[in-house]
């Protein structure tokens, strides 16, 4: 009995220290922004999750016989014009957007840091090649860049997710790279290479983890937009197409009947701008803690 | 000076040889064939087969792409499906009213977004700063085609004061063309009702287009002037007994400029993006709207011109504020990034 106590002890002790290293590497507690934004990104990421849960209706079933009806006791946030039920279809968009956005910026952190990082690394002309090409990116306005390149996959939710993608990655090649160049000649790289590790054992093991911190942050700072860009390309028709229920697709649906039935378009509108600012402010708290302006 | 302009121009050559790269691959990724999309699904075999020659469709890849660009260098953009006449003469069409639009906002940002920023500055958590702060957080949240709806909702159908759409009203025809901004051309023709309409048309979607680079703007304003009050020469300024008014004009401002300009370039290429989805909303004919109709009828010679005319506005916007940059800042030798 005082055995299994004093166990339960150390583990407790060790959970705790533990839990203390985490905060100690991220210290939320010194920014508010990043405890409030924190807060609020876990409660739409918890819609998400439990969507299946939360709906009271079935997302995408059709009641002819209730169509657009207001908000009431059984409908939170009234029809729309095919009888679906708008709060159960809002709590579902949640899903789709937090899962594209997490895809998104996914990608873009797996081909802009390997871009950037051997760019950074290699120098030379692989480096002046490879960062010349994120350039052109870059010179796009972001969302024509995302309509071009989805308009000629075809529109549908995955390509609008891959055109999406395309817009972020040099951003996380620029950040990658310059971690790169910063570390390349530090004397751990160069024992590494002394003791005869390759290049690509290099990168993987010496560079990466340094350059973590500032991806984390170009992370959090761009999930926000990633979700602002999904759902304007499929406000435009080039994303999720009808009846699946994503906030672009849902407004753009809505917008016929903007003047008689206001309810339509304002779930999915106050979702996304609450989603977005969630992210947005921890993105915020997340700068503010690890890479805190330079005095 | 002249040899960084030179360098500066040089890497802007390489940007537009990769877009025109960029666009032409995206034709050929089409899925499809696009002498059978050209045709129309009820053409015959040998109909696609002339439109395949007549568009060199059958030449190789290589050959095909000089012929795009030296299409460019004339102005050719390629015929559009939708509206059956070339890129080029609908641009002259719809470009002048995505002008006005973008300009209004670009105006709205410059003189709301930074005296709002400086202003809030000068009194950190004062009941200005508090506003501007829940304005900038708001503003970034805030994505494009729901604040349009949302400004419809409130100010077409619940305050009925504003219209919800389109250039003038339906009863108006359009002023004389010589810019091709209405506003501009109705004051040049004299007719101040048109004017006023066509004001009262622009300030729904010029507010719609430019609320999130307003905010952004007012909170990179504000942390330029904040940094700038922190240092030596600020101090010192204030030291050698110069008023206020002096210190802000000659130190403050100048120097809190210097960021500002900066994301302000970068934000023309969100301003340039959100036309898309601020003309759809509010029907405004311009290129945005254009782009958008030509993506429902997978039209894509409009498309991959849109994009490509906005991203040259946009790069060459961006090399006026360098240039605006080592003006303001004669110290700035042209490093480029770290390494």
């Amino acid at each position: 009995m005082t055995v299994l106590l004093a166990d339960a002890a150390t583990a407790r002790q060790r959970l705790r220290s533990r839990l203390h290293s985490v905060f100690s590497r991220f210290p939320i507690g010194r920014s508010r922004s990043a405890q409030i934004g924190l807060i609020l990104s876990l409660l739409v990421v918890f819609i998400a999750i439990a969507s299946p849960v939360l709906t009271p209706y079935d997302p995408l079933a059709i009641d002819p016989g209730s169509r657009l009806q207001p908000p009431t006791v059984e409908h939170w946030f009234g029809t729309d014009q095919q009888g679906r039920d708008v709060f159960s279809r809002t709590i579902a968009g949640s899903r789709i957007s937090i899962v594209s956005a997490m895809i998104i910026v996914a990608l873009a952190v797996t081909i802009g840091v390997t871009i950037g990082i051997v760019a950074g690394y290699a120098g030379g002309w692989v480096d002046e090649t490879l960062m010349r090409i994120a350039d052109v990116f870059l010179a796009f306005p972001p969302l024509l860049l995302a309509m071009g390149v989805a308009a000629a996959l075809g529109p549908s939710l995955s390509n609008a997710i891959l055109a999406t993608s395309l817009v972020w990655w040099p951003w996380y090649a620029r950040v990658a790279r310059a971690e790169a160049l910063h570390i390349k000649h530090e004397g751990f790289v160069d024992a590494a290479r002394t003791v005869g590790a390759s290049n690509a054992r290099i990168l993987r093991t010496h560079i990466l983890p340094v350059a973590r911190t500032p991806i984390i942050v170009q992370i959090s700072l761009s999930l926000g937009a990633a979700i602002v860009t999904l759902a304007s390309l499929s406000f435009i028709g080039l994303g999720a197409q009808a009846p699946t229920p994503e906030w672009g697709t849902m407004i753009a649906e809505g917008r016929a009947y903007l003047l008689n039935q206001w309810w339509i378009v304002t779930a999915p509108g106050v979702a996304i701008f609450v989603t977005i600012m969630a992210f947005n402010i921890l993105g915020d708290g997340v700068q503010e803690v690890l890479s805190p302006p330079e005095k | 000076m002249l040899f960084l302009i030179a360098k500066r121009l040089l890497l802007i050559v390489v940007v537009l040889a990769g877009m025109s790269v960029i666009t032409f691959g995206l034709t050929r990724i089409i899925p499809g064939d696009p002498a059978r999309l050209l045709a129309g699904p009820e053409a015959r075999a040998e109909q696609v087969e002339a439109l395949r020659q007549q568009y060199g469709l059958d030449k190789p890849v290589l050959t095909q792409y000089i012929d795009y660009i030296g299409g460019l260098f004339h102005g050719d953009f390629g015929q559009s499906l939708t509206t059956r006449r070339p890129v080029t003469e609908d641009f002259a069409e719809f470009v002048p009213a995505t002008v006005e639009l973008t300009a209004a906002a670009l105006l709205l940002i410059v003189f709301i977004g930074i005296p709002l920023g400086f202003l809030s500055a000068r009194r950190p958590n004062g009941v200005l700063d508090h506003f501007s702060r829940i304005l900038t957080v708001a503003g970034m949240s805030m994505p494009v085609f729901w604040l349009g709806v949302l400004f419809q909702i409130m100010f077409f159908k619940w305050l009925a004061i504003l219209p919800s759409g389109g250039r003038l009203g339906l009863i108006e025809s359009a002023p004389p063309h010589v810019t091709g901004l209405y506003t501009v051309d109705s004051l040049l023709a004299g007719d101040f009702g048109l004017f006023k309409s066509a004001v009262i048309h622009l300030i729904l979607p010029a507010f719609t287009l430019a609320l999130a680079s307003l905010a952004t703007i007012t909170r990179v304003s504000r942390a330029a002037v904040i940094g700038v009050l922190r240092t030596d020469y600020v101090r010192t300024a204030y030291a050698r007994g110069l008023s206020e008014r002096q210190v802000t004009t000659r130190h403050v401002f100048k120097n809190a400029m210097i960021p500002t300009v900066t994301v302000l370039g970068m934000q023309i290429g969100i301003l340039l993006g959100g036309n898309l989805i601020v003309e759809a909303v509010f029907s405004w004919p311009g290129i945005g709207l254009y782009a958008v109709n030509a993506i429902k009828n997978l039209d894509f010679a409009p498309i991959m011109g849109v994009m490509l005319i906005s991203a040259v506005a946009y790069v060459t916007v961006n090399l006026i504020v360098d240039l605006v940059y080592l003006l303001l800042n004669p110290r700035i030798t042209y490093v480029r990034e770290p390494g």
